[in-house]
């Protein structure tokens, strides 16, 4: 028998962190060679035919680009571990300013989203398979993979459509939507309460249309789970023993069908991270998302390798706090 | 006579399954008496299981179903059929249950103390204040003294041997009239059995309680029961108390799994496996089930005997049998 | 004994007809359903499309190579349709009857009705995308009168209206089903290729081969993968072939991951360690063993990812990185209609509904075919 004390979870926390550096290291790796490799180099476009030779040479070597592409990854590994992004060519500032006052409103939306598709997806999961084999359980299966099978961008405009546009002008509902931006032109006029519901109003839609989507991968998933958890012999344990059926399946096979549930959390993040640019470019939420394909747009390289580290980091973050979540809530796990 | 405890008449649990109709238990009748310890044999696959999970209702469904016409009574109360939460009153409570995989069968996210108090609590036995103490006192009583340590561990961290001992503190917390357990001893090693059996053994005497241990072990039955169901095929093959079954058994396949026994007196302790092995459920052969594995296979059998009465509380599914004289033993 | 001979030769000699005149009707009058019924549909399809469309059918090998491949996809598709229901009602039933596990897997998915009727969804669109040139009403890139026959709502004419550049939604559609389609299977076709034979490969060979290749794949799956198309595809000039590779070089790793668990699995199997005591070479035992025991979850995991890469694809044409105007493709058409989305609501709705029921269709063959793989969670 093992002594009851797991490990040092602080110790086991900082040996996962050290394995998600050389994880990192890979992702810049790869950004970096697939921006400079790409035909074009950044100052190009920078270059108007019209210049002379002379111009476009020192904005060649303002830009580093004189030196082979080893030097300069090395150069750029070396300023990004000191936490410079370099300059952002579209907007004039510093690439980590830029993120920085990007990364709040995506962290709001993807957060709530995530919360969201993983309460309502778990739910309809473990009631389908305790509806096993009913009608219940083909119906919602359907309506998950009606939802699974959707683009996160054409959602939101359907929503958009509905919810926004058509329920205040055409159908005159009472309670609609706004269709674009974070908070409403009057936001710094409005009492606190007033604040509160003005950026929740904003919310719903942007985070309806990304928890949806997500949410019917997330229910085929944890049906799938739950199914096989009570199938388990500690069911019928439970079972044998007097427990009522709700308290079987709560209590005991979704506590344990979660535990997979954890590891799908961080395997989800990328996807969300996808979703949200989509979603933030069609309601016009100023985040990450937007900001990149904004920056892609003007070829903007600096802003798009930092935007899609940032994106990477965050992925590699939610993995770690998942790992961490995973050792927490299955106690077969040990920290050493 | 006072009524039997378990009154069991013609249970049948059949299976749809995709690949057809498994009728794993086809028409089993027994009864439990109070304080009565009776076993069931078979082979693996014959339908103990399934028989002990059907009593309460545990079997899996779908695609399992108990048919119309089975009957089963617990102190004369139907049970087939019955309010699912009248079912679950009795569960644990009048009738505890332990199984053969012991690590598989306790919950493994939490410490097994708190498993044994549900057990307490979904019954009213106090609140869970009140029985966790409570299940730290039946968890010393199975042997798992260490009671601060055992008791705070989770399933994976405790051997398989002190998995099952806390099953049954859980099976035995609310005192009930009677124990099923299946297979209780088969998945562990050998010096642990001993020790489960004891336990049991011990158990039974102090509470009086009734069992019904199902085994593949026929030195489990002669250890532990007053009588004996033999099953094949889903059905009862031979009854009878545990010396006239070991002493003088008379359907050919008891003979067989005594005579299979590789420490058994009988037959000169010459080793003699039955030929071929159980048939899937979904194929029982028509007539006398054993007919193709049995050596004394006759043009008769190809329609089945009843359960023939050759003698007193004995029963045996066998034409053989019927001729006082010709036991199939013999 | 040879009266019966004689029946038998008179009757397969009447299905055999039966088989000439409609394809299919042999196969129902035996009892096989779906193949009659398919046979049936589609011949009936084929047929009814060329005498509707005569007129086109003709001129398509004057005009150009759009057209003359889709007249040529009908008269082939008349051709086998005709010559396999000969063949097989002249067969007798129970020469079909095999035995091995992907025989099985199709047997299974052939009693599952939801993926049987996700089949028949993506054969229809199959069909469809074959045959845009010679069915669709208008030309998809020909922008009609900007004045009069813009953002017209849906009519008998334009069935599903036009849109900002009057152009006709319906045939844009059955249009975009081409772009969808072509990219979904080739990317996948790439990147199951590669995956395989990388992840075969990794789990194989084990040791460093394996730490290096399974750091990649991490890599790779850690990365918020639009991020990094949208990036490549921005990058470079936009255009179909490179969205064919990027989509497949990217998708690569998780088939990667699965065929590797595979093989580590099956390495282990009693027949491959006898193929091994046997001496036979590393690449037979992987390519001749290993791979072809692991194609059921390959199988699965490339149709569920058809329709992963089809909304990938949608997303990229969506953001204009995509397939390049004026072709059609379902993510450019749903952006086209955010300019007026309250307006003409139609022009995005309409794609947006198209990409849904593809996707949906590939995951319900996709789901069926794992259920048949493992039959334990059913729905
Ligand atoms: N969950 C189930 N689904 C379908 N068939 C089952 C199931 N459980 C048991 N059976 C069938 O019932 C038969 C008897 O099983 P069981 O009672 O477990 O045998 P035993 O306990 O005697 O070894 C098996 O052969 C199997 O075919
Ligand atoms: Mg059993």
């Amino acid at each position: 028998m093992q002594s009851l004390p797991r490990g040092h979870l602080s110790r086991y926390a900082l040996r996962r962190i050290l394995g998600a550096v050389p994880l990192v290291l890979g992702i810049s790796t790869l950004l970096f060679f697939v921006v400079n490799l790409a035909p074009g180099d950044p100052a190009s476009y920078l270059i108007s035919p019209g210049m002379s030779a002379e111009v476009v040479e020192r904005i060649r070597t303002s830009f580093g680009l004189d030196d082979p592409v080893p030097v300069r990854y090395l150069k750029w590994l070396g300023s990004v571990a000191s936490g410079d992004l370099g300059q952002s060519f579209s907007q004039g500032r510093p690439v980590v300013d830029v993120l920085a006052s990007a990364l709040p409103a995506t962290l709001l939306l993807s957060g709530v989203a995530l919360v969201l598709s993983f309460m309502i997806g778990t739910v309809i999961g473990a009631l389908q398979a305790a509806r096993h084999r009913t009608a219940v359980d083909s119906t919602l299966s359907f309506f998950t993979l009606f939802f699974y099978s959707m683009p996160s961008f054409w959602l939101a405009l359907m929503m958009m459509l509905v919810f926004s546009y058509a329920a205040s002008t055409l159908w005159g509902w009472p309670i609609w939507f706004p269709a674009s931006g974070i908070q409403g032109a009057d936001y710094e006029a409005l009492s606190a309460l007033g604040k509160l519901r003005d950026r929740g109003m904003h919310l719903v839609l942007p985070a309806a249309s990304l928890s949806l989507v997500m949410m019917g991968g997330i229910a085929r998933f944890a049906r799938g789970s739950m199914l096989e958890t009570i199938r388990q012999d500690f069911i019928r344990t439970a079972r044998a023993k007097g427990v009522p059926e709700r308290a079987v399946l709560f209590r005991h096979a979704l506590r344990n069908a979660l535990i997979p549930l954890v590891t799908l959390l961080g395997l989800y993040l990328p996807i969300l991270f996808a979703g949200t640019i989509f979603v933030e470019e069609i309601f016009a939420w100023p985040g990450m998302g937007r900001t990149v394909v904004g920056a892609i747009q003007a070829r903007d390289y600096p802003l798009v390798m930092g935007g899609g580290l940032l994106f990477a980091a965050l992925v590699v973050i939610g993995n770690l706090v998942a790992d961490l979540l995973y050792a927490f809530v299955d106690p077969r796990v040990r920290y050493d | 006579m006072s009524d039997p405890l378990l009154e069991v008449r013609d249970l049948r649990t059949w299976f749809f399954r995709r690949d057809g109709l498994s009728r794993a238990v086809d028409g089993v009748s027994f009864d439990v008496a109070e304080g009565e310890t009776v076993g069931i044999v078979g082979e693996s696959g014959c339908g103990k299981s399934v028989t002990a999970l059907s009593l309460l209702g545990l079997h899996p469904s779908p695609p399992g179903r108990v048919m119309e016409g089975s009957s089963v009574r617990l102190r004369g109360e139907e049970l087939v059929g019955a309010d699912p939460s009248r079912l679950r009153e009795i569960r644990g409570r009048d009738v505890g249950m332990i199984f053969q995989e012991p690590a598989a069968a306790l919950d493994p996210v939490r410490p097994v103390r708190v498993q044994v108090a549900e057990a307490l609590v979904v019954h009213g036995r106090g609140s869970w204040r009140a029985a966790l103490p409570r299940s730290d006192e039946l968890l010393a009583e199975v042997g798992l003294g260490d009671v601060a340590r055992v008791g705070r561990a989770y399933p994976h961290q405790l051997s398989g041997g002190m998995c099952q001992r806390a099953m049954i503190a859980m099976a035995v917390a609310c005192e009930p009239a009677l124990l099923i357990a299946d297979e209780p001893t088969t998945a562990l090693d050998a010096t642990v059995q001993g020790q489960i059996l004891d336990l049991l053994g011990g158990l039974r005497a102090r509470r009086r309680m009734s069992m019904l241990l199902i085994t593949h072990d026929l030195g489990v039955v002669a250890e532990m029961c007053d009588r004996v169901l033999v099953m094949y095929a889903g059905r009862i093959v031979e009854t009878g108390t545990v010396d006239q079954l070991l002493d003088d058994p008379r359907h050919p396949y008891t003979v067989g799994l005594l005579d299979s026994l590789p420490d058994a007196g009988h037959a000169g302790g010459r080793l003699r496996p039955i030929g071929g092995s159980v048939p899937p459920s979904t194929a029982w052969p028509t007539g006398c089930r054993f007919r193709d594995r049995c050596p004394h296979a006759m043009p008769r059998c190809r329609s089945e005997p009843d359960l023939a009465v050759p003698g007193e509380g004995r029963h045996v599914r066998c034409w053989l049998a019927e001729t006082p004289s010709g036991g199939a033993g013999a | 004994m040879s009266g019966t001979t004689e029946t038998r030769a008179r009757l397969g000699g009447a299905r055999a007809l039966a088989g000439l005149l409609l394809p299919g009707t042999a196969q129902i009058v035996r009892g096989q359903w779906a193949a009659g019924l398919a046979s049936v549909t589609l011949w009936v399809a084929l047929i009814t499309t060329a005498v509707w469309r005569r007129g086109r059918l003709i001129d398509a090998w004057t005009a150009g190579w759009d057209q003359r491949l889709a007249a040529a996809g009908l008269l082939a598709g008349l051709a086998a349709v005709w010559m396999w229901g000969w063949w097989s009602a002249r067969r007798e039933a129970s020469a079909r009857a095999g035995t091995g596990r992907l025989h099985q897997m199709a047997r299974a998915l052939a009693a599952d009705p939801t993926a049987l009727a996700g089949i028949w969804v993506v054969g229809a669109i199959c069909l469809v995308a074959l045959l845009a040139p010679l069915i669709s009403p208008f030309d998809p890139n020909v922008q009609g009168s900007l004045v009069a026959e813009r953002f017209l709502p849906p009519s008998r004419a334009h069935l599903l209206g036009t849109d900002n550049l009057a152009r006709d939604v319906f045939s844009r559609l059955l249009y975009g089903a081409r772009v969808s389609l072509t990219i979904g299977l080739l990317a996948v076709a790439v990147s199951v290729t590669i995956g395989t034979l990388v992840g075969a490969v990794a789990g194989y060979l084990g040791g460093w081969v394996d730490a290096v290749v399974m750091r990649i794949v991490d890599t790779f799956l850690a990365f918020p993968r639009l991020v990094l198309l949208i990036t490549i595809v921005a990058l470079f000039d936009p255009g179909t072939l490179l969205v064919v590779a990027v989509l497949g070089l990217t998708l690569w790793p998780s088939t990667a991951r699965l065929v590797r668990a595979e093989v580590l699995a099956l390495r282990r199997r009693d027949f491959i360690l006898a193929a091994e005591a046997l001496g036979f070479s590393r690449r037979r035992v992987v390519f001749g063993h290993l791979v072809p025991n692991a194609l059921g979850p390959i199988i699965v995991a490339a149709t569920l990812g058809i329709g992963d890469t089809i909304v990938l694809e949608a997303g990229l044409s969506f953001l204009g990185l995509g397939v390049q105007a004026p072709t059609a493709s379902w993510g450019s058409m749903v952006d086209a209609g955010r300019a007026n989305l309250l307006g003409a609501w139609w022009i995005a709705t309409f794609p947006g509904l198209a990409i849904v029921g593809t996707v949906l269709a590939f995951n319900l063959v996709g789901d069926g075919l794992r259920d048949a793989l493992d039959p334990r969670f059913r729905a």
